[in-house]
């Protein structure tokens, strides 16, 4: 069965109505809090699918859980996953949907992840390449991940561009030990 | 020791990573949603193509098999413990392939083409080729009329396999279907030794590695190694590297194929492959059909054995050949066959389970062991009468035609009369002489494992039997008689023998055959 076709159906819901209604920034932004969660807490995950709590249940966890965090409709949005027992397809809906939001903007988002903080110039001189080459206007959001060790790693899209120093210094390995 | 010059390594070093592209590129990349059992759901890498390898982080590959509207669905190559949700997946922008060349000769390699007897690396130049390849179409081929000599009596005789035919081995199990494999890649030695190789290669599928090294073993002894290739891929490997094990021998067979030699496959067998392609299908959630396998099963199989062929042999024609791999592009020639020996396990004798019709249909032809034969003491345990091959005959020898082309149709009839008669005692003297040569020829077609006959004694040995030579011999003493007239035939008559293999055939040799035989079984008689 294509169960893919059900996420994207959601997404797309919910991001037609929060556009008629003009809401579109904040479902975006309730939507990245939701996708941010599920990635870094695992037990939020595990607690959505799990078939043996109750819908009733789920609903007062998530009460508890986003207390503020997110906006009316994107609640609305997780009732209904959760009505529809849909809860495992939360976060390709995510996905989808962010998708949609990068594409209705026109606008490419690039993640820049280096081992210490960027210089302004260098990033901007980044960004006209990106603009350049996917020609679309580009925003970059910044990230710092010691485990480089030196250089940078662009991903724009599903498009990666690593000139991290440690993926070299794995290809000389490679090398070496052939 | 000598002393180790620091300048030096640090030289070597230099050079080393001079020779290292250290140039980056944008990649396409996703990341793993989901990961389980051998399966993996991957967001984003949104060009992926189908059947395209992809990297994980941890160095494990996987195929594309599943295009979804927002993921796609891969298999592993490779353990998938160490792979985590989150984790970043690469394309690699090539096709699932396989590096093929002569140095496999001889080797037990994966489905990877990586070498498992620890014999060391691969040597020798080396093609890749890809796993799935469309067949040659039919202005490349050209019909059966070479014989791929098995050297089993009963096959070579009534069940005569062509060069470039698929010819399925179908029995319960322990009925000798890989005997009669095993026995068919030994008999290519004497076409090796020749100079014109058959070039064998066995795909173990699912099975023990046990029984892999049995068979290894058992061709090592056999000094069949030389020309046979074995991939396998045991009943632990992953799924995907199961069913992916005979695409990768025909990637194999198709090097030689395609450049105008001939090779011969075993699959053994699919029955485990088309398992093990259910588990993975079930897992990618495809929908489930008769006896849950999914409904391009018979697609699988018939894709796999159409890639058996006989290529034309006008090299011109032949360079044409579609869908060629680049890397053998410039070494194609005519004249080259795949023959194909898939084999099918059944449960209880039911042929008509879903894969054995499937490739009952899909073959040229089978071979029917049966387990009650195998008990009875018939070795090899050949079911005659529903036993068929549907273009071998063209490819048979002159000589063995001539002689062996009556005994199917007079087995049938004995065994048809032998039923008849466990009725009434009372029988007339022709159906008597039926059952008398029925019974004699059934002793003639038995064979030991791991004895493969030229084709010259066998057309010998058959000319007695069906002529009804054997009337003065007694049944039990037709095995004793057949290795005394073999070893005269052998001893005094060389010349005879080189005839008949040649395919000739004409009333001298008859008239020594006759003369021989009668000799011989005058002896038997009198003993008796």
């Amino acid at each position: 069965m294509n169960d893919s076709k059900i996420s994207v159906r959601y997404a797309k819901a919910l991001f037609g109505l929060a556009s008629e209604q003009g809401k579109v920034e904040e479902v975006s932004a309730s939507i990245a809090t939701i996708r941010q969660t599920m990635e870094t807490v695992p037990a939020f995950k595990a607690m959505l699918i799990n078939p043996v709590i109750d819908t009733e249940a789920k609903r007062k966890l998530l009460d508890k859980i986003f207390v503020n965090t997110i906006d009316k409709m994107t609640r609305s949005f997780l009732d209904l996953l959760i009505k529809n027992k849909r809860e495992e397809f939360l976060l390709t809906a995510c996905l989808n949907f962010q998708n949609l939001y990068r594409e209705s903007k026109g606008v490419k988002w690039a993640t820049l992840t280096s081992a210490a903080p960027m210089p302004a110039d260098a990033v901007n001189e980044l960004k006209t390449m990106i603009e350049q080459k996917f020609k679309s206007k580009a925003e970059i959001t910044l990230k710092v991940d010691p485990l480089l060790i030196g250089g940078f790693m662009l991903q724009v899209d599903d498009q990666l561009l690593d000139a991290g120093l440690s993926v070299k210094l794995k290809k000389l390995r490679q090398a070496l030990v052939k | 020791m000598a002393g180790i010059n620091p300048a030096e390594v640090s030289e070597i070093l230099k050079k080393e990573l001079a020779g290292i592209s250290t140039e980056t590129e944008f990649e396409e990349v996703g990341s793993v949603l989901q990961v389980g059992d051998g399966i993996a759901r991957v967001y984003g890498l949104s060009n992926v193509q189908s059947n395209e390898m992809v990297e994980f982080d941890s160095g494990v590959k996987g195929i594309v098999l599943n295009l979804e509207e927002d993921n796609v669905g891969c298999v592993l190559l490779g353990s998938s413990e160490k792979l985590r949700e989150g984790d970043r997946v690469k394309r690699t922008k090539r096709i699932a392939s396989i590096q093929v060349g002569e140095g496999l000769l001889g080797r037990v390699i994966n489905t990877l083409g990586e070498p498992l007897d620890g014999k060391g690396p691969i040597t020798g130049e080396l093609y890749e080729m890809p796993l799935e390849r469309k067949a040659p179409g039919v202005i490349f081929r050209q019909p059966v009329d070479r014989p791929l000599q098995t050297g089993i009596k009963a096959i070579d005789a009534m069940i005569p396999i062509g060069r470039g035919q698929r010819e399925l081995i179908i029995g319960d199990r322990q009925t000798g279907k890989t005997a009669i494999a095993i026995d068919t890649i030994i008999n290519q030695k004497e076409f090796y030794e020749k100079g014109e190789p058959v070039y064998c290669i066995y795909v173990a599928i699912g099975q023990k590695g046990s029984t892999v090294a049995n068979i290894a073993k058992t061709l090592q002894e056999h000094g069949a190694m030389d020309y046979t290739i074995i991939v396998m891929s045991t009943a632990a490997d992953p799924a995907a590297l199961q069913f992916y094990a005979p695409f990768a021998g025909a990637a194999i067979g198709e090097f030689f194929r395609d450049t105008g030699r001939s090779a011969l496959i075993v699959y053994d067998d699919l029955s485990k492959q088309a398992v093990s392609y259910r588990e993975v299908s079930l897992l990618l959630r495809r929908p489930p059909g008769r006896e849950a396998y999914p409904g391009d099963v018979f697609y699988l199989h018939s894709r796999l054995l159409e890639r058996a062929a006989n290529i034309n042999t006008t090299d011109a024609v032949a360079k044409q050949m579609n869908d060629v791999p680049d890397s053998i592009r410039h070494l194609l020639k005519g004249g080259g066959s795949l023959t194909a020996l898939p084999i099918i396990e059944t449960q209880d004798g039911d042929v008509s389970a879903y894969i054995p019709t499937n490739v009952i249909s899909i073959t040229d032809g089978q071979i029917f062991l049966e387990s009650h034969l195998f008990n009875s003491g018939v070795r090899p345990a050949i079911n005659v009468g529903i036993s068929v091959s549907r273009v071998g005959g063209k490819a048979q020898i002159k000589a063995m035609k001539k002689v062996a082309g009556t005994l199917k149709i007079d087995q049938a009839e004995y065994r048809e009369l032998e039923a008849f008669s466990k009725f009434g005692s009372d029988l007339d003297a022709a159906t008597k002489a039926v059952l008398e040569k029925g019974a004699r020829n059934v002793e003639i077609l038995k064979q030991g494992q791991f004895t493969p006959y030229r084709v010259e004694n066998q057309i010998a040995i058959l000319y007695c039997g069906t002529k009804g030579l054997l009337s003065a011999v007694p049944r039990e003493k037709v095995q004793e008689f057949e290795r005394e007239f073999l070893e005269t035939l052998e001893r005094k008559h060389s010349d005879l023998l080189s005839t008949l293999s040649r395919g000739e055939i004409n009333d001298i040799v008859t008239q020594t055959l006759e003369q021989v035989c009668a000799e011989t079984a005058a002896r038997f008689k009198t003993n008796a």
